[in-house]
């Protein structure tokens, strides 16, 4: 399995996107890998959501398709889910599940009820040092049932923890090697 | 010049009679009522057909149009307006109109270069 960062899911859906070649090519290696089934989660959806939102006035469709749809929502809407089916494979979602977790991590702060997607991240934090929605992401795809498991990303910052994260989460980082300055 | 105007006329009014028969044929009855064309200037030329069909049935067979006549391979856009009842929902535009978009092979474009992961870097607090 294959969970994919939202900047692969854009950069492969946009081609004035100057990551379009580098995400062509993580989708490649992983079609070279035999990778059968695809994953996104809520936090996919959050950002490509968002960032769609935010640049929707450079984005633009075919004048005959943009006179139909009436509103900025609807045109976000239409953006987003011709994305994931410009993808050559279809993605399977992986939902929110289970219950609010009590916790104690903080003595000061009492009856903590959280998430347990927090939880997870709250107690692999040290660990991995990643930033927080990094962090995230991670969490959602160690969920899948899949044994051997791919996180697709173009994210530097992912990428340069690619031996921690396939160390403590038995997930191994597909990216594009890039050039630290 | 005359002659290159002429010769995209024709072209023109070869398209227009290719998916005029094809319309007919997929809806067994002439229903076009107007034919349009206009240059898209993100997209190019396009050529919409009015019809007198509801939105549902139009929305149908503008999909069965775009799947015969794909954008990716002729580099026109085929448009479609109907003329009846509006009968369908938000939703069901959403629908159409990203499967159309598919399987004309359309995407989004984009007015200027865009950057993803220089986006989401900054929104994941990594600059």
């Amino acid at each position: 399995m294959a969970y994919l960062d939202t900047n692969v899911i854009i950069g492969y859906c946009f081609l004035q996107d100057v990551n379009h070649q580098n995400a062509v090519c993580v989708i490649k290696q992983l079609q070279g890998l035999d990778v059968e089934r695809f994953y996104c989660s809520p936090l996919t959806l959050i950002e490509l959501y968002s960032y769609i939102s935010r640049s929707i006035d450079v984005l633009e469709l075919p004048l005959e398709l943009r006179n139909l749809i009436r509103t900025r929502e609807l045109k976000v809407r239409v953006i987003a889910e011709r994305c994931f089916l410009e993808l050559p494979f279809s993605i399977t979602f992986i939902s929110d599940v289970g219950n609010l977790v009590d916790i104690k991590v903080i003595h000061s702060l009492v009856n903590v009820r959280m998430f347990h997607k927090f939880a997870e991240a709250l107690e692999l934090a040290p660990k991995l040092q990643i930033p927080s929605l990094d962090l995230l992401h991670l969490m959602y795809a160690r969920q899948v049932p899949e044994h051997t498991k791919y996180f697709a990303t173009l994210d530097k910052a992912i990428i340069s923890k690619t031996e921690v994260i396939e160390r403590v989460l038995g997930i191994k980082v597909i990216g594009i090697p890039f050039q630290f300055s | 010049m005359k002659y290159l105007e002429g010769f995209l006329q024709n072209l023109t009014g070869s398209i227009i009679a290719v998916i005029y028969n094809m319309v007919v044929g997929i809806v067994g009855r002439d229903v076009v009522r107007d034919v349009k064309t206009y240059n898209d200037p993100d997209y190019g030329f396009v050529i919409r057909f009015d019809v007198g069909l509801d939105a549902k049935e139009t929305l149908e067979l503008w999909l069965r149009i775009a799947k015969m006549f794909p954008y990716t391979r002729y580099g026109v856009i085929i448009g479609f307006r109907w003329m009846g009842k509006d009968n369908v929902s938000e939703d069901e535009l959403v629908s159409y109109i990203v499967k159309i978009m598919v399987v004309a092979g359309l995407r989004p474009l984009a007015r200027k270069p865009l950057n993803i992961v220089e986006e989401l870097a900054e929104e994941r607090d990594k600059r």
